[in-house]
Order: C-alpha cells, then sequence, then structure tokens
C-alpha cells in the first residue's frame, strides 16, 4: 500500500513535468502574438514622448493611456492607433488604446464586463444600461463635472435640451455621442420612377392612388410582385404606420404630434390603426403585396427589388440608390427613386425622420478611475470644434483642411488612394484614419463625410442629389421624439405589459392583412389591448415627459 | 420452382436497392448542397447573386470575393491565432484527459467512485458564465491564449468517452506489463495510448474542431484585436449587415450603402471551414480499424 502511493506521487510528479513541458512548449507560440501587439503599442508612445516632453499645457501633463471600448462594424475595421488617435495625442498626450467587441456579440461582452465590474476607462453603452446599471456605482456620475469644468460640452448641453432624456434621476451616467451635420432622411416610399414614366402612370400622390398604380403595373407585368416587404409584418408596420395616421414606434408606443397637441399613444389599441391594416389587406387582395410579405427574409427582399420583379418598397429610402447600382448593369433605364410621402385617407402627409442629434450611443467613464478630472477635460476637448475634426476628419494639413467657411473638407490627392477600396471608398478612409460614428468620436459625422467622400472619388451621382433634395424639401417629416426616461419601477411595469400585449397582438396583425378576420372585428382587439394594460402604458410614458419638463 | 422464387427474391432485392439509392443520394445531396452552395456563392458574381440567380452552378465565374478576403490582413492574423489556440489547445486536451481518464478506469484506484461523481458532477453543473469569468479574470488570464486554452482544458463527456475505451483494455494486459517491472506511468505510455489510437484519433478531432470553431470565449476573454482567432472575424462579417435597418442613420451602427457582399460572406465561410475538413479524412482510417488487433494472444 505504502509503495502504491509513493509510486502514486511519482507518477504525479511525472504528470506535472509532463504538462510543464507541452505547457511550457506551447507559451512561446502564445507569447508571440501578445509581444507583437505590445510591441506596436509600446514603440508608438516613446516616439511621440519625445514631442511631448518638449512642449507643455496639453490636457494631461504626463503621457496617459485611456482604454476605451466600442463595437467594431466589419465593414470600418478599427486599427489601433490610427493617424487620428495619433494626432489626438500630439495635442492632449492622451493615448488611445482602443479594446474593439464585434459588433455582432457587442452586447453579450459589454454585459459580462457590466456584471462583473471590470470595466476599462471609458466604455460604450446604450441608454438602456443607463437604465439598468446607473444606480450600481459603476459609472462615474458626470452632472457635476458638466455644470463646473466643462465648457464645450455644456455649450451643446445648453442648446440641445433633447439631451436631458438621457440623464437617470436628475444624473448623468454617460455622454451622448452627437452628430455632426447630419443629412436627415427617414424610412419613405421608393418606387420605379423609370416605368412610370414608360407605362405614362403619374407618381402617386396619395396612398390609394399608390395602390392603384401598382395595380396598373401588375397588369403589365403579371408574374410580377409590385410591393416586396422584408423582415416580418411587424417591422413594416413599424415602418408604415405613422403615414397612414396611426404610429408603432418600436414596440406599439410612439410620439404622435397630431394628438392632444402631442402625446405618447399606443398605436395598435386606437382606431387609426384599422386604418393601416386595412390598406395592407386592400393592397394583399389586389395582389399588389407580395403574398409571402410575412416571411420574406432581407436577401429575398433584395432579390426581387434587383432582379425587376418588384418595383416598390416603404423602407430605407436609401436603399433604392443601391438597388438602381445593381439594375442598371442589365436594365440602364431602371431607376429607383424615392416619391414625396403620398396624403393618406385623412389628406395628411406625415412621416418621421431617422435621429439626426442623438445617436443613441453613450460613453461611460469607469467610476474607479484615476485622475478623472483630466479625463474629463480631455472628454470635453473631444467635443471641441479641434476635437471633432481630427475624430472625423483625421490630421489637418495632411487629410483635411479648413475652407472659407470654416468647416473642414477632405484633401482631394489624400482620398484618391482609395477610390476603389472595399466595402466603398468612404468606408476604407474611415478605417484608415480611425474617424466617425464607428470609431471613438464624441461630435461625429456620418453623412457630412460621407458626402465629402463620394463626391471627391465620384461614386456621387446625379441620383443621389435628387434624393436629398426630394427628402429635404418634403414637408411631410417631423423630427422624432426621444423617449423620456423611465423610473426603474416604470421601466419594469412597461416591460411586463409589453411582453404579454405584443405576444397578444402580433398574432393578430395578419390575419387581418391576409383577410381571415374582417377589419371591424379588430374593435374587439382594441378592447382587449386597453384591457391589458394599453392605456397604462401611454400614462406611464405621458408621466415621465411631463415629469421632464417640469 | 426454386429458381422463380430466387428471380422473383431478387427483383425485390434489386427494387429495394434502388429506393435505397434514391433516399441515400437525396440524404447525400440535402446535406453536399448547403455547402456546395456557398462554394459556388463564393465564387460567382455579387451581381447574379443578389438577383438570386445561382441555384446550381456558379454564374459570373470570379475570384474577386477571394481576393478581397486575403487583402484583410486582420484575417490572417486571426487565421494563425485560430491555428495556434487549436494545436495548443488539443495538445492541452489530450495530455490531460487521458491522464484523468487513465486512473478513473483502473479499478485498483482508491477512492476511484468519489472521484468519479465529482468530475462527472461537473457535468450536470456549471457555475455559468459570470463566475467562470471571474476565476479567469482573478487567475490574471484575461487577455492571454491561457485564458482560451486552459478553462476547456478538460471536457467530461470526452474524458469519460475515453475512460470507458480505458476500461475496455484487459486488465491482464497491464498486470502482465506489472509484472515485468512496468510502472503506471509506463503501462499508460506504453501499454494503454499505443492500444487507444483509435479512441485518440477521436478525442483529437472532436477537440480540434471544438477550438477551431470556438468563439464565444474568446470573445469574452480577450481584449485585443490581434488576439481574435478567425471565428470572431467570421461572425461578425456573417452576420452584419443581416439586420442592416436604417440607412445613413446615424443613430444606427448599420449603413447600407455599402452592404457586405453575400460572395464575400461565403468565401470567409469556406476559408475558414476548409482547413478543419481537410483534418477530417487524415484521422478517419483510425475510426475505421478494430480495437484490439494483436493484442492479446490465447
Amino acid at each position: 500500500m505504502k509503495k502504491s502511493y509513493a509510486k502514486t506521487v511519482v507518477l504525479f510528479l511525472c504528470l506535472v513535468m509532463a504538462l510543464s513541458l507541452v505547457t511550457g512548449c506551447a507559451k512561446p507560440a502564445g507569447n508571440s502574438s501578445g509581444a507583437d501587439t505590445g510591441n506596436q503599442s509600446a514603440t508608438a508612445p516613446t516616439q511621440a514622448a519625445d514631442n511631448t516632453e518638449k512642449s507643455s499645457g496639453k490636457i494631461s501633463e504626463k503621457e496617459r493611456v485611456l482604454k476605451v471600448m466600442f463595437p467594431e462594424h466589419p465593414n470600418q475595421p478599427v486599427k489601433n492607433f490610427a493617424p487620428a488617435q495619433q494626432e489626438i495625442f500630439k495635442k492632449t498626450n492622451i493615448k488611445l488604446d482602443f479594446e474593439v467587441v464585434p459588433s455582432s456579440n457587442y452586447e453579450d461582452k459589454k454585459k459580462i464586463l457590466l456584471a462583473t465590474n471590470n470595466l476599462p476607462d471609458i466604455i460604450r453603452i446604450s441608454k438602456s444600461d443607463v437604465n439598468d446599471y446607473g444606480t450600481t456605482g459603476i459609472f462615474l456620475p458626470l452632472m457635476d463635472y458638466v455644470k463646473n469644468d466643462m465648457v464645450y460640452f455644456k455649450e451643446k448641453w445648453e442648446n440641445i435640451p433633447d439631451l436631458i432624456k438621457v440623464t437617470l434621476d436628475g444624473e448623468l451616467y454617460g455622454f451622448p455621442v452627437i452628430a455632426r451635420n447630419e443629412a436627415k432622411n427617414g424610412y419613405g416610399p421608393v418606387i420605379r420612377v423609370d416605368l412610370l414614366k414608360k407605362h405614362n402612370l403619374k407618381t402617386p400622390d396619395t396612398f390609394d392612388e399608390l395602390l392603384d398604380v401598382l395595380a396598373k403595373l401588375k397588369e403589365i407585368y403579371p408574374n410580377s410582385t409590385p410591393w416586396s416587404m422584408r423582415s416580418g409584418t411587424v417591422k413594416n408596420i413599424q415602418k408604415i404606420a405613422y403615414m397612414l395616421g396611426s404610429g408603432y414606434g418600436d414596440d406599439g408606443i410612439y410620439y404622435d404630434y397630431d394628438v392632444d397637441g402631442g402625446r405618447y399613444v399606443f398605436g395598435p389599441a386606437t382606431k387609426e390603426f384599422k386604418n393601416v391594416l386595412s390598406y395592407l389587406n386592400k393592397a394583399y387582395k389586389m395582389g399588389v403585396l407580395d403574398p409571402d410579405y410575412a416571411v420574406s427574409t432581407k436577401r429575398q427582399w433584395e432579390e426581387n427589388l434587383t432582379s425587376g420583379k418588384s418595383f416598390f418598397f416603404l423602407d430605407n429610402s436609401g436603399f433604392g440608390l443601391n438597388y438602381t447600382n445593381n439594375l442598371r448593369k442589365t436594365d440602364p433605364e431602371a431607376t429607383f427613386q424615392i416619391i414625396p410621402i403620398p396624403a393618406n385617407q385623412d389628406g395628411v402627409r406625415r412621416a418621421v425622420f431617422y435621429a439626426t442629434v442623438f445617436t443613441g450611443e453613450m460613453y461611460a467613464v469607469n467610476a474607479k478611475i484615476k485622475d478623472p478630472d483630466t479625463v474629463i477635460k480631455f472628454i470635453d476637448w473631444m467635443y471641441s470644434e479641434e476635437g471633432s475634426n481630427i475624430t472625423n476628419f483625421g490630421v489637418e494639413g495632411e487629410t483635411f483642411y479648413i475652407d472659407e467657411n470654416g468647416q473642414p473638407q477632405f484633401i482631394a490627392d489624400y482620398v484618391a488612394k482609395f477610390k476603389d477600396a472595399q466595402p466603398s471608398p468612404y468606408y476604407a478612409v474611415y478605417s484608415d484614419l480611425g474617424i466617425t460614428k464607428l470609431n471613438f468620436s464624441l461630435w461625429a459625422c456620418n453623412t457630412m463625410t460621407q458626402f465629402q467622400i463620394e463626391k471627391l472619388t465620384g461614386t456621387w451621382s446625379d441620383l443621389y442629389d435628387e434624393y436629398w433634395t426630394i427628402v429635404g424639401n418634403d414637408k411631410a417629416y417631423v423630427e422624432p421624439v426621444m423617449d423620456p426616461p423611465l423610473t426603474a419601477e416604470e421601466a419594469e411595469r412597461v416591460k411586463d405589459i409589453l411582453a404579454s400585449l405584443n405576444t397578444m397582438l402580433e398574432q393578430e396583425y395578419d390575419k387581418f392583412i391576409i383577410g381571415v378576420k374582417d377589419i371591424s372585428e379588430y374593435d374587439a382587439v382594441i378592447e382587449k389591448a386597453i384591457e391589458m394594460g394599453a392605456l397604462e402604458l401611454e400614462q406611464i410614458y405621458n408621466n415621465a415627459l411631463a415629469r421632464l419638463q417640469q | 420452382m426454386s429458381k422463380t422464387r430466387k428471380i422473383k427474391m431478387s427483383t425485390g432485392y434489386k427494387i429495394f436497392n434502388v429506393i435505397n439509392h434514391i433516399l441515400l443520394l437525396i440524404l447525400v445531396f440535402v446535406t453536399v448542397y448547403p455547402m456546395y452552395y456557398i462554394f459556388i456563392v463564393s465564387i460567382s458574381n455579387g451581381i447574379y447573386v443578389s438577383r438570386g440567380e445561382v441555384h446550381l452552378l456558379p454564374k459570373g465565374i470570379t475570384l474577386s470575393a477571394y481576393k478581397t478576403v486575403f487583402q484583410n490582413s486582420d484575417i490572417w492574423r486571426a487565421y494563425l491565432n485560430t491555428i495556434i489556440y487549436t494545436t495548443v489547445g488539443t495538445a492541452i486536451n489530450i495530455v490531460l484527459s487521458s491522464m484523468c481518464a487513465y486512473p478513473l478506469s483502473r479499478k485498483d484506484f482508491y477512492g476511484r467512485p468519489v472521484f468519479t461523481f465529482i468530475v462527472a458532477f461537473t457535468m450536470f453543473m456549471s457555475g455559468g458564465m459570470i463566475p467562470l469569468y471571474l476565476v479567469v479574470l482573478k487567475l490574471g488570464l484575461i487577455d492571454t491564449i491561457w485564458s482560451i486554452v486552459l478553462p476547456p482544458a478538460i471536457n467530461t463527456f470526452n474524458m469519460i468517452i475515453m475512460r470507458t475505451f480505458f476500461q475496455d483494455i484487459p486488465v491482464s494486459l497491464q498486470e502482465s506489463a506489472f509484472l515485468d517491472g512496468a510502472n503506471d506511468l509506463q503501462i499508460l505510455w506504453k501499454i494503454i495510448l499505443p492500444l487507444s489510437k483509435p479512441i485518440m484519433a477521436t478525442m483529437v478531432l472532436f477537440y480540434a474542431v471544438q477550438h477551431w470553431n470556438s468563439f464565444f470565449s474568446a470573445l469574452i476573454y480577450l481584449n485585443s484585436k490581434s488576439k481574435y482567432p478567425v471565428q470572431i472575424l467570421l461572425r461578425n462579417i456573417v452576420i452584419a449587415g443581416e439586420f442592416a435597418d436604417q440607412q445613413t442613420s446615424i443613430g444606427n451602427v448599420e449603413s447600407n450603402f455599402a452592404v457586405v457582399a453575400m460572395n464575400y460572406k461565403y468565401a470567409v465561410i469556406i476559408i475558414s471551414v476548409v482547413p478543419i475538413l481537410m483534418v477530417y479524412p487524415f484521422l478517419q482510417k483510425h475510426f475505421a480499424k478494430g480495437v484490439m488487433i494483436g493484442a492479446l494472444k490465447g
């Protein structure tokens, strides 16, 4: 027994040795990949450090590294210490170290870091994270800094009253990413204008005319499905409901400017919503609407539109430009173009812009951060003209210049290098410089930089001008209303009500659209929805809004 | 009489054979077609793909998608990382699993039922993601290769398969080795492992595929992009754009003037899948081989 015990020990030791041999051999392989990055990030600051020692008066006295985490979109790969970050380092002595997470799984990773309180210095969060984690004390409370220490951000804060909606109980937990010079557009109707011209059809001015026009096209092209949709019934109701005099928002609750001078309404529980369903039902019965509308995927939708099987969609109106390009490879005349919002059955034209001020994204600061004053100063600088120019246009004199109006403009020679880049020249420029809203920028550009680059590289066409003119001249669009912050109990209650309410409602819509149920039966659904708390939802949102306005 | 009967049976047999073959061919088609489809899309022109004209044969053959993929330096580095994680990880898996499985397979191992129970318990109950993350964090493994290869070092299920296999090796073999003066380690090394090539091949395949495909642990434990395995990039490329809703809206990440093209996505899938597929035929020969050929005489 004793002997075997000794043997076991010996055996164990042997195994340990064998194991350490294996792991020891493996180590160099593992470390080398780590060492590479270490070197990359280590050499850069030492080079730059030489410059900083000569000049002082920067935001940070000493060289400082800030870790920033945000999602990486595959169209725009993020490089660490790209020219924009080098420029930031030169100006502020702060070196940004990016921890990027693939955007497809950013939520998973963020949730784990938040739950384990293991945050980087600065982390991108969304408005709902503020509600969920704001009170746990893992984010640095920012309101005092805004009032006392910040200059550039304070100016924006005061000029954009809507920003108060990102607070929680009067405290600010994240710096909102604010859009700079964003061109406005929204969901809109897009139709094959070349076919309208060819067959002498008038551009539809009302939603009823729209169906007539599409029905005529169906007569001419019997194998077509004139109106295609994607991603399911609810998504499409979200897009069309407001135009038809009702509304849906994300979950049914939306802000209606035209009801009682503006208030929150739970769309599917109103009689106006019947117009939406009966309109879609009419389109379905006429054979205009794709019979597979409820299950059609984005890919099938795209197939229909780019193969000339469908002539109309009501979705992101900008898609039309893509599909026109695809169509023209076989049919040089083909053109998808947006039309002004048609009048609905009440003779009203209405539509909502996408949010163009607050992007929905925020950057929170780790509560455990050292020397928060410097960090706040740095973030404030990111909102300045200088900071925004660097984080959206790169290096002055190399990649952009300031024109006579004081606005940054890309330098043509620099941009020309990316003329044929994939997936598009502007993404390639963004990625190369480390700029715009998909990188770390707090006063961020999107369309402004995109238009400039497209004009410089020749991917811009007259269709684009036409598109933006039509959207710009259309008086139907109104600004979206950012939802007011809810208290924790309110948020919980809303979640509870919506879960059961939407399960009930989402089973009903298709029945009315396909015509299994007559629209008169929808009154019963409205009653049931009210019974399940639809009005309470409205009340919660309207109270929250009123509370904010006080 | 007997002749006709024989012919009758053989026609029945033939019919059965034909139907059988047809059914199996359908099955093969159903299994192979998705893979084949991904391949032909990846070498087709993006225009035809988006118009839905590619079904059985590639159309407008071009390698531009592959060219775009290979120009992406991130993919190469991620590829190298995946290879490192897979080899190192599988080596650790095999060593640790066999060393855990062998003692548990020995009937004379003191306290065997207790250890077996403790080990098997982890199959049904796990600490959950957050505690696991905290352990990895406190051990200082975050953002190193060890956070990828150590937490899944032993897959209990695989280890138990291995143990069962070891148990089936006749004890008399081990006894005779013991009589000849071999110690436990020598028995494991010289007797057990050489007899366990089929199970080892299976385990290598199981573990390697698991490492090759794993992306979630890399996602949560790694912070530097330079350490990401290829699956993370793959997932990002394939999933992105599927949910694109608002074009040029600043409120939404997705901007669709440039959608990631289908053929590009599929090229990335092909590139990431092919190497691990290639491993399979080399290991397969071990599966077919008998377990104990020539091991025991009389």
